[in-house]
């Protein structure tokens, strides 16, 4: 018989695109918004640094060395966060710092992604002693300490920007090449693999276009996570006076040239130092936010 | 005096798209020795009336009841600690999935005499002793050895009787199982539910079987209610219930039951049960309904009288009659 | 569970092999000739470079160096520094405990804050508790240690003078021979009045600053971890036998819970290895992070080389008691299954 029913069933309009449903879902994480503004605002200032940074970051005030901040007394509005012990302008060497570690973070990350979803799918495919090659290799890096590692392949390059990078690089290269390996492995018992492989698919375009994309999702929240680690461990490297050399203003250098004037002149402590843990923090809220938002399994109403 | 009577509970939910009605007007007497089956589909709301009883629902839901007694004791006024010790005591609960039921880093023995140290404070010879007794009650041979198995080595139907022994070990007023032959296999299934039955008439406590088996209601349960969408349709005898079903949805469960097929094809009952956001108006089971005529979609109806099932329509069955007479609850 | 062990064991002897050719790789491509390091600039006869490079082996091709420094390994012999003279593997493990007794002190910090703070997070979830954990934890593993060190000693030692700036123990009221090396133990032993308290004194801060990224990651993850068991059927069944909620969550959810934060914790040794390097330069704490970086500014390479092998090589033991602890925990792991 027929039923009037009312039932309310809205009806569709469609399916929301999955980057209007992502960024709807990121949304909701206030924390992570707040994250990608602080770091968006970072990478502005480090891209138009030369706009943006009152002066030079090697430009030395002989009359003003030592400078406090604006705030404290002591202080000059020509240099709002102070000067260093060689009178460089603080403001400006910390915009530039951001420049030098959001390079070193970025190339850090595209390098050992790249390298690391090429070795990681090779050990997927590969399987048999090419596997277990890239995996001993990868244990071994694990195997030594982060620091200590870098430290060693800083002192057999030598001490430069270039070297921090490389360095860096290697020492968390593991994690994308698990990662990758692991996300692989797992597509790879799947049914639309078998079904690519018997359809012909070569194996090169099996690995980057079947199954590589259905493996991102980990892979870009441990690269966001990945340029935070990588700014630490160069600025640890900077503080040990094994990454850039000065006059670059690496924000770790700052930090070691500063250790004398802790008592003295605690802003030339706490500013570069600040700086790091801003933008770290920011970069880690960040992945945060995108790891919910893009594994809707770890999300909990 | 019934061992539990329950009036009008009501459980919500607080949820981000707004609250949401699980449970209406459930009403509950279990006498002992009495097996009341409580009989309906997912999302009928038998499981989290039973949750309520029991004080395990989540803090998000809101549980409100006319009466809800239990024994002496009004569920609603005891505290926290009281209603705990009652729980696992003389009202207890099993679930559905044995295997996920038990915790995985403890040996069988462990869980099984925690209740007994929990509440009946026995000391550790005492207790293993009556852990192997629990244990061979319920089926398990070579109890002396399981009491130091962990979960993962046990199969689904042996952690089912464990679940068993664990509910039954302070001799329980009632025990309340929630599907636990589900996830079990057919032959396991009837063991247990053997099993159930064996020990309700050895210590003649109430059991309530929350199933979607009408096979299962039909050899088990003296007393059956059935559940839709959060509300009690209907609530009879079993043997009533089989007899002349009043509720068109329990007559088309009926219906679509094998052994009581008229024709090759099963009789399906069309549609799905209404969730948070397609509640219908008037009676919840209109668009699915044989009988629905326009009154359905506007009120809600109420409850009929006992010799009608209690069943919550407007033109209650007999014989497979539709009554177009007004009748008072 | 012996196989488990046997596997397990075999597993790590290829990667102790590969640790020893790339340290020995590593530091053959330093660039400087260690002779000439070792010799200075003052100009030396050909006859005693020869000298020289015929003691340390370097006229030796290349392969036969490797062998040796492999015989050398297994016998205990780490080298020689250049600068002290000492056999490097007596020099690590005079410096050894130092680190140790830091480390573990900074490990039982973010154990015992982190796991029960973890805990409470994720039962009052959502919480303004669980937010403060939270925030605190982002910040906790975002801090760069050498900068966090420098901060607290600026307020706490500097401008409050509540800790001591540098030191294991004030060496000017208190002075003995170590026995273990582990200062704790050895001001206790020592009988000397308040040598304990100076040792604790002078431990605080560092093992604060040190404890911050394990305990920030130990606290997330009992708090995930907490999350996902709360969840589970076998809580709800804890429940339902009326037990109270401190059994239900502290020895029910915890037990499981802590599974995988085992796991965290064990992994954590590494990173409190390499962040020792920076605390112990901050605090001037002697130990062999600091030797090791020392070790770098004076180019003493057979200790760097030494150095790194030895650390690499307790980290690795230690990864591996690790994985043979967790597997006897997980009861799955242990019956063979």
């Amino acid at each position: 018989m027929a039923v009037e029913a009312a039932v309310g069933i809205t009806p569709e309009t469609g399916p929301p695109s999955s980057l209007a449903a992502f960024w709807a879902a990121f949304r909701e994480n206030r924390g992570a918004v707040v994250g990608l503004a602080i770091f968006g605002t970072i990478v502005l200032l480090a891209i138009f640094a030369d706009l943006v940074a009152p002066y030079s970051p090697y430009i030395q005030f002989r009359e003003a060395v030592k400078l406090p901040p604006v705030w404290e007394d002591g202080g000059q509005a020509k240099f709002l966060l102070g000067t260093d012990a060689l009178g460089r302008d603080m403001l400006s060497r910390l915009i530039y710092g951001a420049r030098i570690s959001l390079f070193i973070g970025s190339s850090v990350m595209l390098v050992s992604l790249s390298i690391g979803i090429q070795l990681g799918l090779a050990a997927a495919f590969a399987k048999g002693w090419i596997d277990t090659a890239i995996m001993r290799t990868m244990d071994l890096i694990i195997a030594v300490p982060s620091l200590v590692l870098a430290i060693l392949i800083v002192a057999v390059l030598g001490p430069s920007l270039v070297n921090t990078i490389i360095a860096v690089t290697i020492v968390y290269l593991p994690r994308y090449v698990r990662l990758t390996r692991a996300s692989a492995l797992g597509e790879l018992g799947k049914e639309y693999v078998t079904a690519a492989q018997v359809a012909g698919v070569r194996p090169l375009r099996l690995m980057f276009r079947t199954v590589l994309p259905n493996c991102l999702a980990p892979l870009i929240v441990q690269s966001a996570l990945g340029v935070s680690e990588a700014i630490l461990e160069a600025a640890a490297l900077g503080f040990l006076g094994l990454g850039a050399q000065p006059p670059i203003p690496e924000w770790g250098s700052m930090l070691a040239d500063a250790r004398e004037f802790i008592r003295s002149n605690p802003w030339i402590v706490t500013l570069p130092g600040l700086a790091i843990l801003v933008t770290v923090v920011s970069i880690n809220v960040m992945g945060d936010g995108l790891r919910d938002a893009l594994d809707p399994k770890l999300r909990r109403s | 005096m019934s061992i539990i009577e329950i009036r009008n509970l009501s459980v919500t939910f607080a949820s981000q798209a707004g609250a949401f009605n699980a449970v209406q007007g459930f009403d509950l007497t279990v006498a002992p020795n009495e097996v009341v089956a409580i009989v309906g589909e997912s999302g009928s709301g038998k499981s989290v009336a039973m949750l309520a009883v029991m004080g395990l629902l989540p803090w998000t839901a809101t549980v409100t009841a006319d009466r809800m007694r239990f024994g002496e004791h009004d569920l609603m006024a005891l505290s926290a600690a009281k209603r705990r010790q009652l729980a696992g005591c003389e009202l207890s609960m099993i679930f559905q999935e044995p295997m996920s039921s038990l915790n995985p880093c403890f040996t069988v023995g462990f869980q099984l005499g925690e209740t007994l140290k929990t509440h009946l404070g026995l000391d550790r010879a005492e207790r293993r002793r009556q852990c192997i007794e629990l244990l061979q009650a319920v089926g398990i041979t070579d109890a002396e050895r399981r009491l130091s198995a962990f979960p993962h080595q046990l199969s689904g139907g042996m952690s089912q009787r464990v679940m068993i022994a664990i509910a039954v070990a302070c001799r329980p007023k009632l025990l309340i199982a929630d599907e636990p032959t589900t996830a079990l296999d057919v032959t396991i299934q009837a063991q247990i539910l053997d099993l159930l039955l064996r020990l309700r008439k050895e210590t003649g406590m109430g059991v309530v079987l929350i199933t979607h088996d009408m096979g299962v209601v039909a050899e088990t349960a003296d007393r059956v209610v059935v559940q839709y969408a959060g509300q009690q349709v209907e609530s009879n005898t079993t043997r009533e219930l089989f007899r002349d079903p009043h509720h068109p949805y329990t007559a088309a469960l009926l219906a679509a039951l094998p052994e009581r097929a008229q024709q090759k094809l099963l009789p399906q009952i069309p549609g799905v049960v209404p969730g948070q956001f397609d509640r219908p108006a008037g009676c919840l089971f209109t668009p699915r309904c044989r009988f629905a005529f326009d009154l359905c979609g506007k009120a809600a109806p109420v409850q009929a009288g006992v010799g009608l099932g209690r069943a919550r329509c407007h033109t209650p069955l007999v014989t497979g009659t539709p009554q177009r007479q007004k009748v008072s609850a | 569970m012996l196989k488990y062990l046997a596997r397990r064991i075999a597993l790590t002897l290829p990667t102790f092999f590969a640790l020893m050719f790339v340290t020995f790789v590593a530091i053959r491509l330093v660039p400087g000739d260690p002779v000439e390091v070792r010799t200075g600039e003052r100009g030396i006869a050909p006859e005693r470079l020869a000298q020289f490079r015929h003691e340390l082996g370097l006229d030796q091709p290349v392969w036969k160096q490797f062998l040796d420094y492999v015989g050398h390994l297994l016998t205990g012999d780490f080298g020689t520094s250049v600068v002290t003279n000492e056999k490097v593997l007596k020099e690590f493990f005079t410096l050894f405990p130092a680190t140790v007794e830091l480390s573990m002190m900074a490990m039982l910090l973010a154990i015992a804050i982190g796991i029960p703070a973890g805990v409470l997070a994720a039962v009052k979830r959502g919480s303004p508790f669980d937010h403060v954990v939270m925030g605190a934890s982002v910040t906790g593993f975002s801090m760069p240690i050498f900068w966090w060190g420098l901060l607290l000693i600026m307020l706490v030692s500097e401008r409050w003078g509540l800790t001591p700036v540098s030191g294991r123990i004030d060496l000017i009221k208190y002075y003995f021979e170590p026995i273990t090396g582990f200062m704790l133990i050895d001001s206790v032993l020592s009988g000397q009045a308040g040598a304990f308290a100076s040792a604790l004194h002078h431990l605080v801060l560092p093992s604060i600053v040190l404890g911050t990224i394990p305990l920030a990651i130990i606290a997330r993850m009992t708090r995930s971890s907490m999350l996902e068991v709360l969840h589970e059927d076998y809580v709800r069944t804890a429940r339902a036998k009326g037990l109270s909620p401190f059994r239900v969550i502290g020895l029910h959810a915890l037990r499981n819970a802590m599974i995988p934060v085992v796991t965290i914790i064990g992994l954590q040794i590494g990173t409190l290895l390499a962040g020792a390097v920076l605390t112990e330069t901050i605090f001037s704490w002697p130990g062999v992070g600091k030797w090791l970086i020392e070790a770098i500014g004076r180019r003493d390479y057979p200790a760097l080389q030494g150095g790194i092998m030895l650390i690499s090589s307790i980290v690795i033991l230690v990864n591996l008691g690790v994985d043979l602890l967790y597997g006897s925990i997980n009861p799955r792991i242990r019956h063979g299954r």
